[in-house]
This record gives C-alpha cells, sequence and structure tokens, in this order.
C-alpha cells in the first residue's frame, strides 16, 4: 500500500511518549551504484532519546520489579521506502524487531542492587548489563542491516528512505508511547548487468 | 609447573564468566558467591569455600542453548502468604516459602510413606532397617488433610495439583482414602509416582486409583533393557497394560546417568510412541549427584538437559531435534496473556530457564516423530503473545486485540504439515478467546510431551534456580518447601522433618503386626511365565 510522504516525513509523536524521540536517523549504502544482479547492502542507525531512555534507572527498575513490572519490550518497525512520483512512495522491505530488557532478582553479592537486568537483542542474543549506560546502549541504540536485490529497484535511479516507529507498552516507570522518524532521502543507481 | 595445572591455568584464560550466583559448599553447607561460566562451549558453575577450596562442576552441556533458554527468564510472582516471613534473603536456610520465593507451587509433593518394596543401592528415599536412626515417617490422614489446606490457602494462586510420593506410596493401605480425600479438598490433579510394581501385581489397584482420583502414574522407567532398567524392567509393561484397561495415563520417568542409560533415550521415547494411547509423556530426569563424590567420578556420571537433548536427536535420527525444545517458562507468555484478558491470577510456570525444558511430539503414518516446532512456528506465536499482552495491559481495546489474534493466530501455524484430525488454531482460539479447555483432550490424546527436569545437587547448586522453584515439598509443620531445598539439603530439611515427624522402625513394626521387609518385592514376574512378556525393546 502506498504511503505518501506528507504522513512519515516529520517525526510524529503521539501520546505520552511525546517526550521521547528518534534521533540521529540515517540511511546508508554500502555503495551508491550497484548492477541489477547484485546485492544492495543498506545499514539503518538510529538512537532512541529523551524521557524513556532517561527514565530507566536502577531505582526505576528496582520499583518496577516490586509490582512485577518485570519485562520491558520495545519494538521497532524499519520500512525502507522508494519515491514511485513526487509525494508518493511504495513500501520496499519492512522489518520488525523487538528488544528486551528482562528484570530478575539476582543473587549476585559484588552489586548493591539485587534488580538486575538482561537485555535480549532483536537476534535473541542475550547480556547481563553492568551499568545503565550498558543498558541504553544495549536498549536505544541501533545499527540495522538491510539487504535486497538490485533486481527488486530496478534499473535506473532510485531515491530510498527509511521510516522507522518504535512503540512501547505502559509500565510503572513510562506511559505507552511510539515515535517515528524518517531518514534523509538516498539516491541508488541500478544498472544493467553487463553480459 | 604440573602439567595439569598448566592446563587449568590455560583453561581459565579462555572462559568468560556470564552470571554470578550463589551456591552452597558440598562438604560444610556454606553460602558461597559463584560463578556462571562459559568455557569449550559449555557451562560452569564454580565456588571457593575458604575452608574446603574451590569446586567446578559442569552446569549446562550447551552455551548456546543456554543462551536461548535464557532469553525466557520470567520472575514469577511468588506467593501472597508466605509461610515465612523474613527481611533479608539468607536463600536456601528460609524455605517454607519464604517472602522472597518467586513461584508459586506448580506441584505439591506429599511423601505418604518412606517405606519402599525396592532396595536400589543409590536411592536415598526410603528407610533402611538397621541403620543407626532409621525412622518411618508416614503422615496421618488428617496431617495429610492440613497439608493440602496449606497448599489450597496459597493465594494468589491455589495449588491445584498434587503428586502422592515415597517410598513407595502404593505400600500405604490408606492410599485410596489419602486420595480421595485429597479430590475432596477440591484438588484437581493427582497423580502417582511409583515404582509401579504393585500395579503391575495388581491389576485391580489401577481400576482403584483411577475411580479415587488418580490421573496419571508418574512411572520410574531409567531404559528398555534388563540393564539398564532393573528396577522395572519386568514389571512396566504389566502395570502399563494395568493402566491401559483402567483409563489411567502414564508418565514414563527415566533418570538419566551419564555411560549407563544415556544410550537409550531414544528407544525409551521409542517405547512411550508404541503406547502413545496410554502414556503421556516421557520426563527425563538427569541425575543429581546426591552425597558426596569425588571429583572423576562427578565427571563420569554428570549429563546435563543439553546432552539429554543432543542424544535424543542423535538417538531418534533428528527426529527430535534441538530446535524442537524450549524452556519451561517459555509458556509464560500464553498463561500470561490469559491471566490479563480475564484479569484473574492464573498459573505462571516461572521456573528458572536452567531447569527444565520440553516439547510436543507426534507420530506420522509412517511412525515417524513429528515435533510441534514442524508445524508452528512456537517462537514466533511467542513473540506474538507477549506483544499482544503488552497491548492488553496498555490499556488496548480488547475486542480489538482478540478480533486480530483471529485473524493471525492460524498464520503462525502450517495446516499442511500439522498432524490429520488435528486443528491446532481452533483449539488455540477456544482456549485464548473462549478459555474453553475441551479440545486439549484431543491434543493430549494424539501427542506425546518430552519433558526435561534437571533436580540440583550440592555441586551444581544455584541459588537463583532454587528461588524460583515450583515443585515443592508439603511438610507436616505445614511449610512448602521447594525439591532443590529438600533434597539438596536433607540434613535441614527432608531427613530432619522424617525424624521428627517419624517413628523408630522397630516402633512402627509393633504397632502394625509386620516387618518393614515383608512388604520387599519377591521378583514374582522376573521369575514366572509372564516374564516373557517383556517390554518389546529388549536386544
Ligand atoms: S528457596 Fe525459596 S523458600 Fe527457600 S529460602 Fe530461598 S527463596 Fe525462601
Ligand atoms: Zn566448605
Amino acid at each position: 500500500m502506498p504511503i505518501t510522504w506528507s504522513n512519515v516525513s516529520v517525526i510524529k509523536v503521539k501520546e505520552e511518549g511525546c517526550k521521547t524521540r528518534i534521533e540521529g536517523l540515517g540511511l546508508k549504502p554500502q555503495s551508491s551504484e550497484i548492477l541489477l544482479d547484485e546485492v544492495l547492502r543498506l545499514k539503518v542507525s538510529y538512537r532512541i532519546v529523551g524521557e524513556l531512555r532517561d527514565v530507566l534507572t536502577q531505582k526505576s527498575i528496582e520499583e518496577a520489579y516490586k509490582k512485577h513490572d518485570v519485562n520491558f519490550r520495545l519494538t521497532s518497525t524499519v520500512n525502507l521506502l522508494k519515491q514511485t512520483a513526487p509525494f508518493i512512495y511504495r513500501r520496499v522491505k519492512a522489518i520488525k524487531l523487538a528488544r528486551k530488557a528482562i528484570f530478575y532478582w539476582s543473587r549476585d553479592s559484588s552489586v548493591e542492587s539485587r534488580i538486575r537486568i538482561m537485555v535480549v537483542n532483536e537476534n535473541g542474543n542475550p547480556s547481563i548489563v553492568e551499568q545503565i549506560e550498558q543498558l541504553n546502549e544495549k536498549l536505544f541504540d541501533y545499527t540495522i542491516k538491510i539487504t535486497l536485490l538490485g533486481r527488486d529497484l530496478g534499473i535506473g535511479e532510485h531515491k530510498l528512505a527509511a521510516k522507522v516507529r518504535v512503540k512501547w507498552g505502559s509500565h510503572t516507570f513510562i506511559n505507552k508511547g511510539k515515535a517515528e522518524s524518517t531518514s534523509e532521502k538516498l539516491k541508488i543507481l541500478i544498472k544493467p548487468t553487463s553480459h | 609447573m604440573a602439567l595439569i595445572e598448566i592446563k587449568e591455568a590455560e583453561a581459565k584464560l579462555h572462559e568468560e564468566i556470564i552470571r554470578r550466583t550463589q551456591s552452597l559448599c558440598p562438604e560444610c553447607n556454606r553460602i558461597l558467591d559463584a560463578e556462571i561460566l562459559e568455557r569449550d562451549s559449555k557451562i560452569y558453575l564454580r565456588k571457593i569455600c575458604p575452608e574446603h577450596g574451590e569446586v567446578e562442576e559442569l552446569y549446562y552441556g550447551s552455551a548456546e542453548l543456554y543462551k536461548k533458554f535464557s532469553t525466557y527468564w520470567r520472575d514469577g510472582k511468588g506467593i501472597q502468604n508466605p509461610n515465612v516471613p523474613v527481611d533479608s534473603c539468607a536463600c536456601p536456610m528460609n524455605c517454607g516459602l519464604c517472602t522472597n520465593h518467586l513461584s508459586h507451587t506448580g506441584l505439591a509433593n506429599i511423601i505418604i510413606t518412606n517405606r519402599c518394596d525396592l532396595t536400589c543401592w543409590y536411592c536415598f528415599f526410603y528407610v533402611k532397617k538397621g541403620l543407626e536412626g532409621a525412622y518411618v515417617y508416614e503422615p496421618t490422614l488428617e496431617q495429610i488433610r492440613s497439608m493440602v489446606r496449606t497448599l489450597r490457602a496459597e493465594r494468589p494462586v491455589a495449588g491445584n495439583s498434587i503428586q502422592l510420593t515415597g517410598g513407595e506410596p502404593t505400600l500405604r493401605d490408606d492410599l485410596i482414602e489419602i486420595i480421595k480425600m485429597i479430590k475432596e479438598e477440591g484438588v484437581d490433579h493427582v497423580q502417582l509416582n511409583t515404582n509401579g510394581i504393585n500395579l503391575a501385581l495388581d491389576p485391580q489397584l489401577a481400576y482403584k486409583i483411577k475411580e479415587a482420583g488418580v490421573s496419571n502414574l508418574y512411572m520410574s522407567f531409567d531404559g528398555v533393557t534388563a540393564r539398564t532398567n532393573p528396577k522395572n524392567h519386568w514389571e512396566a509393561p504389566y502395570a502399563i497394560e494395568n493402566c491401559r484397561r483402567a483409563g489411567v495415563g502414564v508418565v514414563l520417568v527415566p533418570t538419566v546417568i551419564k555411560g549407563m542409560n544415556d544410550h537409550e533415550l531414544g528407544a525409551i521415547i521409542r517405547y512411550a510412541q508404541k503406547n502413545i494411547d496410554v502414556v503421556r509423556a516421557v520426563n527425563f530426569q538427569p541425575v543429581s549427584l546426591t552425597g558426596r563424590m569425588a571429583k572423576q567420578d562427578r565427571e563420569k556420571y554428570r549429563i546435563t538437559i543439553p546432552d539429554c537433548i543432543k542424544a535424543i536427536e542423535e538417538q531418534t535420527n533428528g527426529e527430535v531435534p534441538t530446535e524442537a525444545w524450549f524452556p519451561v517458562p517459555s509458556c509464560s507468555p500464553l498463561t500470561n496473556f490469559i491471566e490479563v484478558l480475564t484479569n484473574k491470577p492464573k498459573y505462571e510456570l516461572s521456573i528458572h530457564f536452567a531447569c527444565g525444558a520440553g516439547t510436543y511430539v507426534f507420530t506420522d503414518e509412517e511412525g515417524r516423530l513429528i515435533p510441534i516446532t514442524s508445524f508452528v512456528d512456537v517462537r514466533g506465536l511467542i513473540e506474538y503473545l507477549e506483544e499482544k499482552t503488552e497491548e492488553l495491559k496498555s490499556g488496548e481495546n480488547r475486542y480489538k486485540v482478540m478480533a486480530h489474534m483471529l485473524l493471525k493466530l492460524g498464520s503462525f501455524i502450517d495446516k499442511a504439515k500439522q498432524p490429520k484430525g488435528l486443528n491446532l488454531t481452533k483449539m488455540l482460539l477456544k482456549i485464548i478467546l473462549r478459555h474453553d479447555y475441551s479440545s486439549v483432550g484431543e491434543w493430549h490424546r494424539r501427542s506425546l510431551f518430552l519433558g526435561m527436569m534437571h533436580f540440583q545437587d550440592k555441586y551444581n547448586h544455584d541459588a537463583e534456580r532454587v528461588q524460583r522453584c515450583d515443585i515443592h515439598y508439603l511438610t507436616p509443620d505445614l511449610r512448602i518447601i521447594p525439591f532443590c531445598s529438600f533434597n539438596v539439603i536433607p540434613e535441614w530439611y527432608r531427613d530432619r522433618i522424617q525424624k521428627k515427624y517419624g517413628i523408630p522402625v522397630e516402633e512402627w513394626e509393633k504397632i502394625h503386626g509386620q516387618k518393614i521387609e515383608d512388604k520387599l518385592y519377591k521378583g514374582t514376574l522376573r521369575k514366572g511365565e509372564k516374564a516373557a512378556y517383556s517390554c518389546g525393546q529388549c536386544l
């Protein structure tokens, strides 16, 4: 379904998530020219900043744990868009991913707090974080790889952009919310395969 | 430096500490800090007692599986009315349950006797006549009733599943009365943990326990040959046949010991598959190395959940692959979803991810095993349920969520590959949307549940595991004690309680006018004509 650019071009923040935003959204290709049969590799990077990032502290996590609020889930939907006509964009690829922060009671006596945090990233890899800075990085800083074939776009020059939407539910430390952002447009040239 | 020390030092260079917890010194029971570390793609637990030195033990045979399973970690709500209120934590010294325990009771064990009709050399659970301080522990009917009431009083979720265990519980003359009383107290699920000997010898017993209210047997079954299963190799087929006739389900319970029976895990599953009309599940229990044991002996016998899973994959020709297994807490998203939808507390399977795992298998027309993962995107379904639970918790309209679910649920199930006659989408929708469990019966009739439950010992003891245990013991002092406290530290729990509430063997014999050994199994089925009727898997 085509998405009009006007809907996606600005950071749209609704509900309680208005103080949370997506920062530094960038779409970078490995190469700006490829052949039709080659693979186009792109990197989408962004950071979630503002209220959501600030509100997760050891204290707020412990408060959450006491109320059995033990699993924070953050979903991102990354849409790769191609401009097909002025103000008209078509979705070329969509990636949905979820990161989780699991709060658990640890018997690690080397730290003062009894509540520890395990972050599970979009690939299902877990890691126990030592400090809040680490939690922020693992939960809120993203670099996503997108690959597609030149053939998926077709021969010619294409204008691509990434539209990212993040969403989270209500917790003791934050109300539900979402944030959106769209990257600058990027030009990619797909050339016919030489024989 | 000796070669062995150099090797150990080198190994430590290549290890990574992935979690810190607490454990026990196997010598003096001192609570020690412990490290969970990864080395050579395996997970070890290491601790150092200032008095007795370092102990390092294999904790989990695959680092990859450990990491995958850890992502399902969800701490439970525990119970609202603990019997042992504590301000601080000295786990596992306060069991009862204490304020800090993180799971309510999933299955409550009641030991109704510590007498047994077998005398297995490795068993610590039965009274050994002649030993100093040998006690017969047999709580009275009234004591048992009080224990059951303690379980039913658990909040926010009243305990609803009891296992009668021993010793050998069928040795109690008032077994039927006990079962009936438990049912009267409102417990839905009663299972009987048995070696099956008496059920094999007496075909009427299966009918009697069924009528009294037993749902299934939890029957020891260590292998398919007389060598691996000397305990009940000749008797188990009779017990199963008698249960088949009486309509009592059977769960086979192999204790898995490396080098002893770990080569027969696939054959045990095949045996269960042959009897799928009556065998509901196989629950493998990697051995818990109780008592003192030298490191080299522990290395010889120690086997962990991933090792069993791998062996099963190999021994079923890949029909039950590693990917088919999920840790027990992976069920939480389904129960959490129903809890939020109904706004009523539900059973949560919030045990530690390293304690247990499971999968379901079906049989196709060629007799191949079809794991649930071959027709259900289990991981995708779990993620979806988590997402929808969060939406509901965040105030999303429940009808909107349910409508989405109606449309979406089928996409996780490959209808072409699902076993014939089974409509999983319909069943899930009934459970989730209408809380109607009527079609679950069909699922259970057609499927075989494969489970793993690794009870701990003092060497691999992890306080983070025991704190989340949901298999508990009910005791006459009306405490509820986690399995791995009760049995791992018997000097604090099991033995102390049984001594307090038991009577000396001689006194018991006088009161009952019989000798303990009168009830010992004489091996009749091993000697007579019936011995020819074996389990059908003998080599
Ligand atoms: S195991 Fe559970 S009940 Fe026992 S002391 Fe630890 S937290 Fe308390
Ligand atoms: Zn010690």
